[in-house]
């Protein structure tokens, strides 16, 4: 029998009392010092949203009972018992290591945007927005459709990696303050930047997003921290996602 | 969770013991183009109902209900 893997957790873990993956009973496998918790499964589940969410609220309900496991990435499937053990095994001691650097612990995602308006580059920027929703090729395409001459094209180009350049600053002087005003309630971050020459990054005007390691304890006024943050900028517009398991913080 | 948040963490981020992850879904290459920026592309033309070009692609993504 095959097994989907949802989390790994310290000995002690309790069953997450949710459904799994199309409707199974999550089980728990004791391998080493740490269980993993799994549902059986003939063979690699394909990606589904419906599958998706029921991924995480497994992990998820794992969380719930003052354990912090380490969310395993959806797909990871294995032929039986023994390669699951096997794996898992080979592994304890990276686990345990990530399993006391997460204890106690949850995720918050903050997402940063720009208020202002963009710089005028945005001829390029926009058409390669639209060429990429329209499933064209985003970048060069756009950009090329409006500008009518290589030079032109050259120059849209150069503009627009320019702002991509200062939203990039932008956005990592913003994560630095909100950190620092932060201070001890944020264990651990991670900066989130959109993949460089995306032609569909930020065309909100979305600088980054900053995921955080928050000691459950600290949640509530995490939370509050974080938004007089962004209440305190106007050219900010920022939003907070959480708690989540750790998953930015295991891999 | 909003539905691109979900899936980016689900999908590209989290412990990894096997050498085969999931990359994409429904073809899209997600660590190509940026899994948050698609998704929220898709959430958002999900809201306001895809035009009729983007109608296809849309219906591909399993599990998105339009």
């Amino acid at each position: 029998m095959g097994w989907h893997l949802y989390c790994v957790g310290p000995s002690g873990l309790p069953l997450p009392a949710v459904p799994g993956i199309d409707g199974t009973s999550p089980e728990l496998v004791r391998v080493g010092s740490t269980v993993a918790c799994v549902s059986a499964c003939d063979a690699r589940p394909e990606p589904t949203v419906a599958r998706i969410r029921s991924h995480h609220a497994v992990v998820r309900a794992a969380c719930a009972r003052g354990f912090t496991p380490l969310p395993v990435r959806f797909g990871q499937w294995f032929a039986s018992t023994e390669t699951l053990a096997e794996r898992l095994g080979g592994a304890q001691d990276a686990l345990l290591r990530t399993l006391a650097a997460v204890r106690g612990s949850m995720e918050f995602t903050v997402r940063l945007w720009s208020t202002e308006a963009r710089p005028a580059t945005s001829g390029a920027f926009q058409g390669a927005a639209a060429g990429a929703s329209s499933g064209g090729a985003p970048a060069a395409n756009g950009a090329a459709a409006g500008a009518g001459s290589g030079t032109a094209f050259m120059r849209s180009l150069a503009r627009r990696y320019g702002d991509e350049r200062t939203a990039r600053e932008l956005g990592l002087r913003h994560a630095a303050e909100l950190a620092r005003s932060l201070g001890p309630l944020v264990r651990s971050e991670r900066v989130e930047e959109h993949p460089p020459r995306d032609a569909l990054a930020a065309p909100d005007g979305q600088l980054l997003s900053v995921a955080h390691l928050v000691p459950s304890e600290h949640s509530g006024r995490y939370r509050e921290e974080a938004r007089r943050f962004g209440a305190t900028r106007p050219s900010l517009r920022l939003e907070v996602h959480g708690p989540y398991p750790p998953y930015s913080f295991v891999t | 969770m909003p539905l691109a948040i979900l899936l980016s963490r689900v999908l590209d981020r989290g412990v990894v013991l096997t050498g085969e992850v999931v990359i994409g879904v429904a073809g899209i290459d997600l660590l190509y183009l940026g899994l948050d920026v698609v998704l929220a592309s898709v959430e958002s033309l999900n809201r306001s109902g895809p035009r009729p070009e983007t109608a296809q692609s849309l219906a591909r993504v399993p599990g998105i209900d339009r």
